[in-house]
């Protein structure tokens, strides 16, 4: 496998090598009134978010295409390992919410149409009328940890109105984000405390000095965007796994 | 780039919550939980045992309070004294029969849902259950209850809706325990005398609610619902006009995903090249790239459009972007949410031999609610497409309805858009390139193409 670029996307490089990185905290400031759906499974990446935005940037309108290889995406964030066809495992945690009160809203779904022949039912089968529960949590900011250029960092998250999933109906609205300098080791952005605060693949344990024989199972994972790619996928450890008192 | 645009009803609001099924007759208006300031610094002179030393427990009972929070007890205390005064007997007013915990349960849910005092989920549960004045010793007691910090009161409703259950059957238990400790009542029910005191009981904190932030149930208006209303369904509306298709039949599908966004056919193997086939459907048809949705076996992607809609009240106060505030055109933002709320009582006539009557019960958004409505779209939109979100906002101010049983009167509303960007045009660019492609528009409905190589929807 290698990796795919895209000329206005490679750009990028330019505009981000060289500069200077720190340890900064990024905060989304949520709308009180919009709660924020996120599975516990599949945390909202930070890396992810910018990944998007740089594309989108690059893209403009348009879309990627169907491509069966990993994208080079350059991010103004330090990164802390890569693998050898340059996959990038940037120093960002998952961005997480900081109080986290779960609840769930339903959606619903309906068919009304007027224009088309009447040979379907609307009680049940493809165009059944449909109510959705959506798992959501209340909470007033997400925080993630991450090691790279504030100014850019800023100017790419003003892109971002809202995060989570279903943000085309109203969940998840930000109302500002505030990226703030702060002090701690570019590791802190992968391992807390003995808990595992963004995907890490099994192959880069050794890097981070972990001792792969105490490590717990392994599952299958991503930690490139885009993390729903299935060529990004292999063993590796999600966010919140607990890794003992050995690093 | 933004559009805001403020609702202001002309009529009452119907918007039920859909999740909402507990046997009682009274339809209440979705509640969406969010994070509200509830206090200004009440809870800090505030000491629990103020409150617990009038209310003794059982030494048998005063166990499960272990592990609970201040509030739970408050709950429960306060259902315990529902169950003592209207509970002798066969109970009074709905609290009687054998049904009465079925309704006692089912109206605390819904009382406590629509009430943010415990004075007004007193009141609520008091006329729902047609229960009358309590005793006169009562009065003291609920003065107690109505006393309390408005955080406490708050967490109190809250678990009131969430564990009606549990707490039913805490209380009762407790009230008891609590006839136990009569000589009476144990000599004519054979049941030993409990004969230890009352127990007070002591909670150090609050439980969790000094920080006065909690999080409620407060009316909303849910954004998919505006979505479908004030966008999807009106660009349907205009480009069924535009096109003239009043009588021309399309594939189901094809009106799907205009209608509500489609469903994938189950079984159905995906083409190669969806990200190319999307691409070629959301240049054809701006709106779907405005909007996004699904064809027979693939999704278009993620839509332009993230729609946001907010009921303006004191409890939303700090959910609005400054523009919307300096406009001056937010003018409820002082009232609460709950004081917007009423009580519709509805009925359905017999027919000629007294079948189908039915009275039923509902609650509503009074006329003068405004909702402030909030479309972002990316800085990489296209034109067309931010004319088709032109076209929706144009067609809603000719159909401007919001919630449900628009049918009956409900949801007509005044629509003010106060502020957007320059996008006239790109509205006359949109309806011209839909006039200029008529014949190649409906071709491709028609067809199932929807602009793709391949037929995409059947």
């Amino acid at each position: 496998m290698m990796m795919r670029h895209i000329p206005s996307i490679d750009r990028w490089d330019d505009v981000f090598n060289g500069l200077e990185m720190e340890p900064l905290i990024v905060r989304a400031n949520m709308v009180h009134a919009s709660a924020i759906s996120v599975y516990s499974q599949r945390p909202i990446r930070l890396d992810a978010l910018l990944a998007w935005v740089i594309v989108k940037l690059s893209l403009g309108n348009g879309v990627l295409d169907n491509g069966t290889m990993p994208l080079w995406t350059p991010l103004p964030i330090r990164s802390l390992w890569h693998d050898d066809i340059g996959r990038q495992l940037w120093a960002s945690s998952a961005l997480t919410p900081v109080t986290d009160n779960r609840d769930v809203v339903i959606q619903t779904k309906r068919s009304e149409f007027r224009h088309s022949n009447t040979k379907y039912r609307r009680d049940a089968g493809r165009w059944m009328s449909r109510m959705s529960p959506t798992p959501i949590s209340v909470t007033d900011m997400c925080q993630a940890y991450v090691y790279g250029h504030k100014e850019w960092i800023e100017h790419l998250l003003a892109h971002v109105d809202a995060i989570g999933k279903h943000r085309s109906r109203g969940l998840g609205a930000v109302q500002s984000w505030e990226v703030i300098s702060s002090d701690f080791d570019p590791i802190h952005t992968a391992i807390q405390d003995n808990v595992i605060q963004r995907e890490l693949p099994v192959r880069s344990a050794h890097m981070l000095g972990m001792d792969t024989t105490t490590l717990p199972p392994s599952t299958p994972i991503a930690w490139y965007p885009p993390y729903w790619a299935p060529y990004n996928m292999e063993p590796g450890w999600t966010v919140g796994t607990f890794i003992g008192d050995f690093f | 780039m933004i559009t805001e645009i403020l609702l202001t009803a002309l009529s009452p609001v119907s918007h039920h919550d859909p999740a909402v099924n507990d046997g009682s007759n009274t339809l209440t208006f979705l509640r969406h939980p969010q994070i509200v300031n509830t206090g200004s610094g009440e809870l800090a002179e505030f000491d629990t045992s103020e409150f617990c030393i009038h209310f003794g427990v059982p030494s048998t009972v005063s166990d499960i309070f272990g592990d609970v929070g201040f509030a739970d007890f408050v709950s429960v205390s306060l259902v315990r004294h529902i169950i003592e005064w209207y509970g002798t007997g066969n109970g009074t007013g709905l609290f009687s029969g054998i049904n009465r915990y079925d309704m006692l349960a089912s109206r605390l849910r819904s009382c406590a849902t629509r009430a943010n005092t415990l004075r007004g989920f007193y009141d609520t549960i008091s006329r729902d259950l047609q229960l009358g004045v309590p005793p006169i010793d009562s009065d003291i007691l609920l003065m107690h209850y109505f006393r309390l910090p408005q955080t406490i009161q708050i967490a109190a409703i809250d678990r009131l809706s969430r564990d009606y259950t549990s707490i039913i059957s805490i209380a009762r238990y407790w009230q008891k325990e609590a006839q136990r400790m009569h000589p009476a009542y144990a000599t004519a029910t054979g049941l030993p005398l409990l004969d230890k005191p009352l127990v007070q009981l002591v909670f150090e904190t609050p439980d969790g609610l000094a920080n006065q932030r909690r999080v409620v149930r407060i009316p909303a208006i849910s954004a998919n619902s505006v979505r479908h209303q004030m966008f999807r369904s009106p660009l349907w509306a205009h480009l069924t006009r535009l096109l003239g298709l009043t009588n021309v039949e399309l594939p189901p599908a094809v009106e799907g995903i205009f209608v509500n966004g489609g469903n994938i056919k189950a079984g159905v193997k995906p083409p190669s090249s969806t990200a190319y086939h999307a691409t070629m459907i959301r240049q054809k048809f701006p709106s779907l790239d405005l909007l996004g949705g699904v064809t027979n076996s693939f999704d278009l992607g993620e839509s332009a459009l993230n729609v946001h809609a907010w009921l303006v009240c004191k409890e939303n106060a700090t959910s609005f972007p400054d523009t919307a505030m300096r406009s001056g055109k937010l003018t409820n933002t002082a009232l609460s949410a709950f004081d917007m709320l009423d009580n519709v009582t509805a009925t359905r006539q017999a027919t000629r031999h007294g079948d189908g009557q039915m009275i039923y019960n509902f609650e509503t958004l009074i006329p003068g609610t405004q909702f402030y409505v909030r479309a972002t779209c990316p800085d990489w939109t296209g034109e067309l497409t931010m004319g088709a979100l032109a076209a929706a906002v144009n067609e809603y101010n000719t159909m401007s309805k919001i919630g449900g049983q628009s049918a009956r009167g409900y949801g007509l509303v005044d629509c003010d858009v106060i502020n957007s960007q320059c996008y006239t045009d790109a509205l006359e660019k949109y309806e011209k390139y839909l006039t200029d492609n008529k014949d190649a528009l409906i071709e491709e409905l028609v067809s199932g193409h929807l602009g793709a190589e391949i037929r995409v929807c059947s």
